[in-house]
């Protein structure tokens, strides 16, 4: 506090707590909170029963009137007037709990959650883990090359030819992906002309109905968050180390085991919780690469119960899971890992 | 230890990258359990020679042969060879046991087997009990024993020292050099020294081989390298000395008389000379003394102008017709009789030498 007064002046330190001040409250306890009290209540409307009597007060008011007009005996018109007034008492008490339904707090929207969301929920974690190894696979060998085994020109290009595609947006690389993958996509015509396949008969590998096609348009749209945290580690290695250990006579997978990954280990882990969080809340990429042929990933059933269903707190709910799930797999990568946040924050 | 040194021969070795020549072709011959030292000024060449030796640079030509084998195609994990990195490089993530041990463990040695020879080797670097510890937990000293132990641990022929000294203070370096020096004759390996300094060459090296731009100009004991350095840049580099340009006079027997501007003087004809030609005579400031009416080969007239008392040595600077000329003599208290203005000073001819120089230098 005292160091941010000394090295910008009393005017900027406070103008910059305030935005912070202002971002931490406005952008991430604010929306969180509301997110959570959405989740923990729900409306009460009673269900059809409600709906049912109603409609049966409605039908003996009908009745009543009815026998009011018909009726000249003054003391049974008395009595039924009395009823009416009863009745129409009723409906307006009945219409106003359909209209205005009770706001029941309780942790009723996560156990409501069906066999086949919980299903989903699952697969959609078993998938963002499976994206994130397959990211960890690809990326590792690639971020080594940039940092350690190639001259300063190579690794440069390597590294822009890893930067250019991100200055187009991510819908349009995930397009590219379609494109490449559709039915009647790149790989589908030219293995047209090795008559592997058959487009005007229908005859086509049904590539993007398998999860790989998600997996695929998923590494390549994370790639960045998996390989610039391994190749910032890997950076301040000494290549002398890597040396050292060659002339020791360490082979190649015992360097890779014993001196790099150990030195990248928080590059790694923070890597790995990026692409986890970004894959296990991808709402693009499954939804234009599937288009519904594939199976649903868990983000697009939070987004279906905010905006089809309409059902934000069962919305928040399920938001709120995913985030726990994200939140346990953090701290169960930190802990495999054996880092702490200081690690991370580096 | 059953570690026991091989020799190592460059044949006509150079390395070349683009146009640039960092190593000329050299022959170099070390022995068997010799502690050898390479001493030159910084980009001389002489890391790219001990990489090359160490198998992690391919010479652009010639042959590396180590116990007679010709190991010029073989990796530095193949070779018999350790290098100690200036910056020592150990694995700051394993410890102290695990570091010396990392060699055995590449070579499959059985956990308990690696430790007890790690402690066996903390031991013989007198860092006994510290196996536990992270490198990081260690002084400059102690991690420079550990990159020592680690290196031993593979039971090389030939321990590479890049510089490993440099980065400690001076009292911690002149400890390091005696100790280095123990730890070489206690184990016989050939130890190949690469040093910007001298003193530390001279201190510890059987042999020196003294480089400059790419070029070994000399290799020798480190008492005849100082007493007769082949080429003038040796001289220059190990040691003090004055310097005098002339021409040369007068030959005979190998040895050479100069024409300077302080006067003639008569020295060691490092090289071959010609009568005529220009040379150039040096002599160091030690070896320049006082000679009162003794006969001596060299003799100036010359006053006092300065004297710098450095403890043990007393520096003194003198004047005379056409030049100056620094002498160094042992501190003898106050009864030395250095202190009168004007002497009489002079040295031997095996005290100078004399060498040839390019015409245009002269």
């Amino acid at each position: 506090m005292r160091k941010l007064v000394d090295a910008y002046g009393a005017g900027i330190t406070t103008v910059l707590l305030l935005l912070v001040a202002i971002w931490t409250l406005g952008m991430v306890i604010a929306p969180q909170a509301t997110m959570l009290d959405q989740s923990l209540w729900s409306l009460e409307r009673g269900t059809a029963d409600l709906t049912v009597e109603i409609d049966r007060t409605y039908n003996e008011l009908s009745t009543a009137k009815y026998d009011y007009e018909h009726s000249k005996d003054a003391e049974a018109r008395l009595a039924l007037d009395i009823r009416i007034q009863g009745l129409t008492q009723k409906i307006a008490e009945l219409e106003l709990k359909e209209k205005r339904p009770d706001k029941v707090y309780g942790l009723q929207n996560y156990t409501r959650m069906t066999d086949i969301h919980l299903q989903i929920f699952m697969k959609t974690i078993f998938y963002a883990v499976m994206v994130t190894l397959l990211a960890l696979v690809v990326c590792y060998p690639v971020a080594y090359m940039a940092a350690l085994a190639s001259s300063g020109l190579r690794a440069t290009l390597l590294l822009l030819a890893l930067v250019i595609p991100y200055a187009l947006n991510e819908l349009l690389r995930i397009y590219a992906w379609l494109m490449i993958l559709d039915y009647q996509g790149v790989i589908n015509g030219v293995l047209e002309w090795f008559g592997v396949t058959d487009l005007a008969a229908r005859r086509w590998i049904p590539f993007l109905e398998s999860p790989a096609a998600v997996f695929m348009a998923m590494v390549y749209t994370y790639v960045l968050f998996m390989v610039f945290p391994i190749y910032n580690t890997l950076e301040t290695l000494d290549r002398n180390q890597i040396e050292a250990a060659r002339d020791l006579g360490a082979s190649v997978p015992r360097i890779h085991a014993r001196v790099i990954i150990p030195h990248a280990k928080p590059g790694i882990a923070v890597g790995c919780i990026m692409t986890f969080m970004l894959s296990a809340g991808s709402y693009s990429v499954p939804q234009i690469m599937t288009r519904g042929q594939g199976g649903d990933w868990f983000s697009q059933l939070v987004y279906r119960q905010f905006f089809e269903a309409n059902n934000w707190n069962i919305g928040a709910a399920y938001a709120f899971s995913l985030l726990a799930a994200c939140m346990v797999f953090v701290f169960l990568v930190m802990t495999v890992f054996g880092i702490r946040l200081k690690d991370i924050a580096r | 230890m059953a570690t026991h040194g091989r020799d190592v021969h460059l044949k006509a070795v150079s390395v070349t990258f683009g146009t640039f020549t960092a190593v000329a072709p050299n022959h170099l011959e070390v022995k068997a359990g010799e502690f050898f030292s390479i001493l030159g000024p910084s980009g001389c060449g002489k890391t790219t020679l001990l990489r090359v030796i160490s198998g992690f640079l391919s010479p652009t030509a010639g042959r590396v042969l180590i116990g007679g084998t010709d190991m010029t195609d073989l990796g530095p994990n193949e070779r018999p060879t350790a290098l100690i990195f200036q910056n020592l490089a150990l694995f700051p993530l394993m410890t102290v046991a695990e570091n010396v041990a990392f060699g055995l463990e590449a070579r499959g040695v059985g956990r308990k087997e690696r430790r007890r020879r790690a402690d066996e080797l903390l031991d013989l670097v007198a860092l006994s009990g510290m196996g536990d510890r992270m490198p990081g937990q260690l002084s400059g000293g102690q991690r420079q024993r550990v990159a020592v132990a680690r290196a031993l641990a593979v039971e090389p022929a030939v321990l590479l020292l890049d510089e490993p000294l440099s980065a400690l203070d001076l009292k911690l370096r002149q400890h390091m050099r005696a100790e280095l020096k123990t730890i070489q004759r206690r184990t016989g390996v050939t130890f190949i020294y690469i040093t910007h300094d001298q003193s530390e060459a001279l201190a510890m090296s059987d042999r020196i081989a003294v480089m400059n731009a790419g070029r070994i100009e000399q290799v020798d004991t480190p008492d005849r390298l100082y007493a007769l350095p082949a080429t003038p840049f040796v001289a220059g580099f190990v040691g003090e000395q004055n310097s005098y340009r002339g021409r040369v006079v007068e030959t005979a027997d190998g040895y050479a008389a100069v024409d300077t501007p302080i006067g003639r003087i008569r020295g060691r004809a490092a090289q071959p000379v010609a009568v005529g030609a220009a040379a150039l005579a040096m002599v160091r400031p030690e070896r320049v003394g006082l000679v009162g009416d003794r006969e001596t080969a060299n003799r100036f007239e010359a006053h006092l102008t300065n004297r710098v008392l450095e403890g043990p040595v007393v520096t003194h600077e003198f004047a005379m017709d056409g030049g100056t000329m620094v002498a160094q003599a042992p501190n003898l208290g106050i009864r030395s009789h250095w202190l009168a203005s004007v002497h009489a000073i002079g040295f031997d001819a095996d005290d100078a030498v004399v060498f040839p120089v390019e015409a245009s230098d002269a």
